[in-house]
C-alpha cells in the first residue's frame, strides 16, 4: 500500500517537472517577439526602435539562456512567484488564482448539472433500451455533441436574457451570472457522462449479482438503487475528473462569449497579447491542478470501489 | 383461476409431504429465434413440502434454467412459453411483477454456483443478507442487524460482527456460499433451490457447506430443488431425484432405487461416469458423444445417438422414429425408454405420444 504511494508521489514528482518544462517553453514556440510586442504597446503607432527593443530584452532578462531563465522561472514559481504580466504590469500568481477560482466555480456547476442530469437519465436509458426514454436520450446527446457552445451560447441569452429577461446576459456577478454560462458548459459533458452511464448501467444490469439480488425480492428500481447505480457510476467518476480538468482552462468559448474573468478567457488574451509570464503561470497552474484532480478522482474511485482497496480478511 | 392479491397469509401453507411446487409440461424457448427447439421441452416435477428433490444432468440439460424459470429470472430472450408452475396452489408463470417480488426471496430462495460473483462488491455482506427480511418481513433496521448476525452464526461465520462489514471480495469461496445461504434463509421461505451450491468450491469446503445445507432444510423443514451434477451429492441429500437431458426428464424417482438399479441407459451411464473407475487400459468411462445435437432431433429418442441399449435391445427401429414418453415402472419410478417395461404395459400397446 505505501509503496503503491511512494510509487504514484514519484510519478507525480517527474510529470510536474516535465510539465514546467513545457509550460515554460511553448510560449516561446508561438513564434513572434514578446519584447518587440510589448514595446510596440508603449510607443503606439510609431515605429519600433530596435535599441529599446534589446534594451527591454536585457530589462526583462530574456538576453540570458533559455535554461538559465528556465531554473530561475522554476525557483520562483515553486515560492508562488510566476513574475509579473507583460500587458498589465501586475503579478501573475494572484491573477491566475482569481481566474482558476472564477473557472472552478463555473466547471464544477456546469458538471454537477450534467451529472445530475445524466446518471438518472443514463441509468434508466439502460433500463429500458429502445424504449422511448432511450430514444429521446440519445437523440439529445447526439444533439449536445454536435451542435456548438457557441451556437448554445447566443441562443441562450437570446431566450432567456433578451426575450424573458430572466437572467443577465454576460458577466461575473453572483450566482443569477453562472447560470447560463454553466448550462451552456454543461450539455456536451452531460451528452458523454449519459452515454458512458448507459453504457456502463447495461453491463451492470448483466451482472450476476444483480440476478442474485432479485431473488431476494428486491424489485427492480430497488434493485438499480441499491446494487446497480454505484457500480455503474465509476466509470463516470473517472470521467467527471478528466472533464473538471479540461475544462479549468479549455471553457475558452463560454467564457468569452459570457465575459466570465475565468482562465479561458484569461489564456485567451494572455496569448492574443503575447503575454508570456501569465501564459506560463497559466500552463503551469493548470496542469498541476489536473493531475491532482485525477489523483483525487483515483481516491475516489477507491471510495465507491471498496475491492480496490487492499484488505483481506482471513 | 388465479387471485389477485395473494391470500397465503390467510391459509396455511402446505405441510410435509402435501405438493409445494408442482411443474406442469413446462416448456422455456426463445420466442425471438422460432427455429430454435425449446430449451426446456415440457417438463413435470413435483416437490412436496420438506422434502428434497435432485434435478441431475449435464451441462446444457436444462437444469439451470428450470431454476430460473421458478424465479421467473430467466436471462433476456429466454421465455416459458407454455406450462404453468403451481406453488402453493398458484401459477407462478401468471403472477404479476408484484406477486413474483414477494415470492421472491420471501418464500422461494436461491442459491447461485458462483457464491462471489452473486454478491455486489459494492454492498456490505450484512446488507445483502438482510435484505429479504426488511422486505418482505417488515423487519426493522436495527432488528435486521441483530438477527442478521444470529443467521450468520448459524451459517458457520465466525466473529459474525467483523464479517457483516465485509465485502464480497474479502470473503473466501466457502465464506461467500455461507452469506449466500444465510440470504436465503433470512425470510425463511419454504422453498430453497440450490443450483450447483458447490460446484465452484474445494472439496473439503462442498462437505461443509453440504452438511450446513442439510442440517438448515431439517431444522426448518424447508422443500429443496438440488440442482447438481454430483450424484454422490444426490445420494446423500435427495428423498427424490429427477435426471435431465437435452431439456426433458428422463428418469425420476425416489434416489435410493434410481441410484440402485436405473432403467434409463442415460441414467446408467451417468452413475457409471460418477464410480470413476478405470478400465484395463486405465481409461475412465465417459459417454460415447455430446448432447450438443440431441435438442435439433426432429423425431425419435433423443439419446439415441449416444445409448448402448437400443441396439442390444434390438429396438433401433422404434428409438429412431419414436420418442418413448415418461412411463412409470416398478410403481415407483418414471423413465422415458423403449427398453423399460412400464406398468400396466401389454407387448405393443404401448404408443408413443408425440411423433
Amino acid at each position: 500500500m505505501w509503496m503503491i504511494a511512494l510509487q504514484r508521489s514519484l510519478i507525480l514528482c517527474l510529470t510536474l517537472v516535465i510539465i514546467s518544462l513545457l509550460a515554460f517553453l511553448v510560449p516561446y514556440m508561438s513564434g513572434g517577439d514578446p519584447v518587440r510586442t510589448i514595446v510596440q504597446s508603449r510607443v503606439g503607432d510609431m515605429a519600433v526602435d530596435p535599441a529599446a527593443v534589446e534594451a527591454m530584452r536585457v530589462h526583462l532578462g530574456l538576453d540570458r539562456p533559455l535554461y538559465v531563465q528556465y531554473l530561475g522561472w522554476l525557483w520562483n514559481a515553486l515560492q508562488g512567484d510566476f513574475g509579473y504580466s507583460f500587458v498589465s504590469r501586475s503579478p501573475v500568481g494572484p491573477e491566475v488564482a482569481r481566474a482558476l477560482v472564477v473557472s472552478f466555480t463555473l466547471a464544477m456547476t456546469a458538471l454537477g448539472i450534467a451529472l445530475a442530469v445524466a446518471l438518472p437519465l443514463g441509468t434508466l436509458s439502460a433500463m429500458r433500451p429502445g424504449k422511448a426514454i432511450d430514444t429521446v436520450a440519445t437523440f439529445v446527446t447526439q444533439t449536445f455533441v454536435a451542435v456548438p457552445e457557441y451556437w448554445f451560447a447566443p441562443m441562450a441569452v437570446l431566450v432567456f436574457s433578451l426575450y424573458l429577461g430572466l437572467l443577465p446576459s454576460a458577466g461575473w456577478e453572483g450566482p443569477a451570472s453562472l447560470v447560463l454560462p454553466a448550462v451552456v458548459l454543461s450539455l456536451r459533458p452531460l451528452a458523454y457522462f449519459t452515454r458512458v452511464s448507459r453504457a456502463a448501467m447495461m453491463d451492470v444490469l448483466q451482472a450476476p449479482y444483480i440476478t442474485a439480488a432479485r431473488s431476494r425480492g428486491l424489485n427492480m428500481n430497488q434493485t438499480v438503487v441499491h446494487h446497480g447505480i454505484r457500480n455503474g457510476a465509476m466509470p463516470v467518476v473517472t470521467l467527471f475528473a478528466l472533464w473538471l480538468a479540461g475544462l479549468l482552462g479549455g471553457s475558452v468559448v463560454v467564457e468569452v462569449i459570457f465575459a466570465i474573468p475565468g482562465m479561458g478567457r484569461l489564456i485567451y488574451e494572455a496569448v492574443v497579447n503575447n503575454d508570456v509570464p501569465v501564459l506560463q503561470g497559466s500552463f503551469v497552474c493548470i496542469v498541476a491542478l489536473s493531475v491532482l484532480i485525477n489523483t483525487l478522482a483515483d481516491a475516489l474511485y477507491i471510495l465507491l470501489n471498496p475491492a480496490v482497496r487492499i484488505r483481506h480478511v482471513h | 383461476m388465479i387471485m389477485e392479491k395473494s391470500n397465503s397469509a390467510a391459509k396455511t401453507n402446505p405441510r410435509p409431504g402435501e405438493p409445494l411446487l408442482e411443474i406442469n409440461n413446462l416448456q422455456v424457448s426463445l420466442p425471438d429465434a422460432p427455429h430454435v427447439k425449446p430449451i426446456i421441452d415440457g417438463i413435470n416435477l413435483r416437490i412436496n413440502a420438506g422434502e428434497v428433490v435432485a434435478l441431475v444432468g449435464e451441462s446444457g440439460s436444462g437444469k439451470s434454467m428450470t431454476a430460473l424459470s421458478l424465479m421467473q429470472l430467466l436471462p433476456t430472450g429466454l421465455k416459458a412459453t407454455s406450462g404453468k408452475i403451481i406453488f402453493d396452489g398458484e401459477d407462478i408463470l401468471a403472477m404479476s411483477q408484484r406477486q413474483l417480488n414477494h415470492l421472491r426471496g420471501g418464500r422461494i430462495a436461491m442459491l447461485f454456483q458462483q457464491p462471489q460473483a452473486m454478491l455486489d462488491p459494492t454492498s456490505r455482506v450484512g446488507t445483502q443478507v438482510a435484505e429479504p427480511m426488511r422486505i418482505h418481513r417488515n423487519v426493522d433496521r436495527t432488528a435486521a442487524k441483530a438477527r442478521v448476525l444470529e443467521l450468520l452464526g448459524e451459517v458457520g461465520i465466525p466473529d459474525p460482527s467483523a464479517r457483516a462489514d465485509c465485502f464480497s471480495y474479502e470473503l473466501s469461496g466457502g465464506m461467500a456460499q455461507r452469506v449466500m445461504i444465510a440470504a436465503a434463509l433470512s425470510a425463511n421461505p419454504e422453498l430453497l433451490i440450490a443450483d450447483e451450491p458447490t460446484t465452484a468450491l474445494d472439496v473439503t469446503v462442498q462437505a461443509q457447506i453440504l452438511k450446513l445445507l442439510d442440517d438448515e432444510r431439517r431444522k426448518r423443514k424447508l422443500a429443496v430443488l438440488l440442482i447438481t451434477h454430483d450424484l454422490s451429492i444426490v445420494s446423500a441429500l435427495a428423498d427424490r431425484v429427477a435426471v435431465m437431458y437435452s431439456g426433458r426428464i428422463v428418469e425420476e424417482g425416489p434416489t435410493q432405487r434410481i441410484l440402485n438399479s436405473p432403467q434409463h441407459p442415460y441414467t446408467k451411464a451417468l452413475i457409471q461416469c460418477s464410480l470413476l473407475k478405470a478400465d484395463k487400459d486405465g481409461n475412465l468411462f465417459s459417454i460415447p458423444g455430446g448432447a450438443a445435437q440431441a435438442r435439433d432431433l426432429d423425431e425419435g429418442c433423443r439419446f439415441l445417438p449416444r445409448c448402448v441399449t437400443a441396439a442390444s435391445a434390438n429396438l433401433q427401429e422404434r428409438c429412431t422414429h419414436l420418442e418413448p414418453a415418461l412411463d412409470s415402472y416398478n410403481d415407483c419410478c418414471k423413465a422415458r425408454c423403449w427398453a423399460v417395461k412400464p406398468d400396466g404395459a401389454h407387448s405393443g400397446a404401448h404408443e408413443a405420444r408425440r411423433p
